[in-house]
């Protein structure tokens, strides 16, 4: 199944094909764990819903429609299992940050902008960024989706993804210019 | 033409390393969807089975559970009812007075 268009693929799925489902597994596996861990923001927890996205494909491999794009499916399921965890765990999250000084998320972003490269500080500007915001930006930027796709991902309109990713931008600029700061202010001390 | 092309910012996104899933819990996750796509493809050629299988799932086996639960709840219920409740009378007997006792015999 090597190199099959995507259709072909769908097809072999939908035929309960072994290796179909190796293809599909070689071919978005790194994409769709990337995103998950980015989405995340822990290792662990990014490995049990990657699991959980790929079970789901094996269970509904042979009802999947024939004009599934199987890419935006993933992404799909990957983002659902991610909510349905925060859904879950949101009391758990709202009694930590009733301990914390700080929000989780800026202590990642103080500790990790020390860390070497402009990269570095955009990894940990994008990592302090609500997951609303954090998501449009995995799928459309670092993932390279069209914002259609993202749209039909996260379930809004077209000019609603274009708007979330604008705000998302200028929320990540500005992120990365107080990381950038506390950088700076680091170096001198 | 791409977001990326016209914004920096989006561009440096794009660049962001890779984030591999390390070798040993990639082919855990693989063996286990194959697994289970190998019995969906059983219940696919199946479909009685299929069908069967959501049954028992969905109605037949939460039936035996709670139907189970219910019957142990009525008899543990019922069963300290019969101990307790026999006992009951001796226990009062017991508690009475020596007086009443005797009085009540007569």
């Amino acid at each position: 199944m090597r190199g099959c268009s995507e259709h072909e693929l769908v097809a072999g799925l939908r035929r309960g094909e072994a290796a179909a489902l190796d293809e599909a597994y070689a071919r978005y596996r790194d994409r769709i764990f990337g995103f998950l861990s980015r989405l995340a923001g822990r290792r662990d927890l990014a490995e049990d819903l990657f699991q959980e996205t790929w079970l789901k494909l094996a269970r509904h491999a042979t009802t999947l429609r024939e004009d599934t794009e199987l890419g935006a499916w993933l992404y799909t399921v990957a983002r659902n299992q991610f909510r349905s965890h925060r859904r879950w765990h949101a009391l758990d999250d709202q009694r930590l940050r009733q301990f914390a000084a700080t929000p989780p998320a800026a202590i990642d972003a103080e500790e990790q902008a020390d860390a070497r490269g402009a990269l570095d500080v955009l990894e940990a500007a994008l990592a302090s960024l609500p997951a609303s915001a954090r998501e449009v930006l995995l799928l459309i930027a670092v993932e390279g989706l069209l914002p259609e796709q993202a749209a039909r991902i996260l379930g809004i309109e077209y000019d609603a993804v274009r708007q979330r990713l604008s705000r998302a931008r200028a929320l990540l600029a500005e992120r990365m210019e107080i990381a950038e700061r506390r950088r700076a202010a680091g170096g001198r001390r | 033409m791409s977001e990326q092309d016209d914004d920096p910012l989006l561009r440096d996104l794009a660049r962001l390393p890779a984030r591999p899933i390390d070798d040993l819990t990639g082919e855990r996750v693989r063996r286990r969807a194959q697994a289970i796509l190998d019995e969906e493809r059983r219940l696919a050629a199946r479909p009685w089975l299929r069908s069967a299988t959501r049954v028992w799932s969905r109605a037949v086996a939460p039936a035996l559970l709670a139907g189970s639960v219910g019957f142990y709840l009525w008899w543990s219920v019922s069963f300290t009812a019969a101990l307790y409740g026999s006992n009951a009378p001796r226990e009062a007997r017991r508690a009475r007075p020596a007086g009443v006792m005797l009085a009540s015999r007569r």
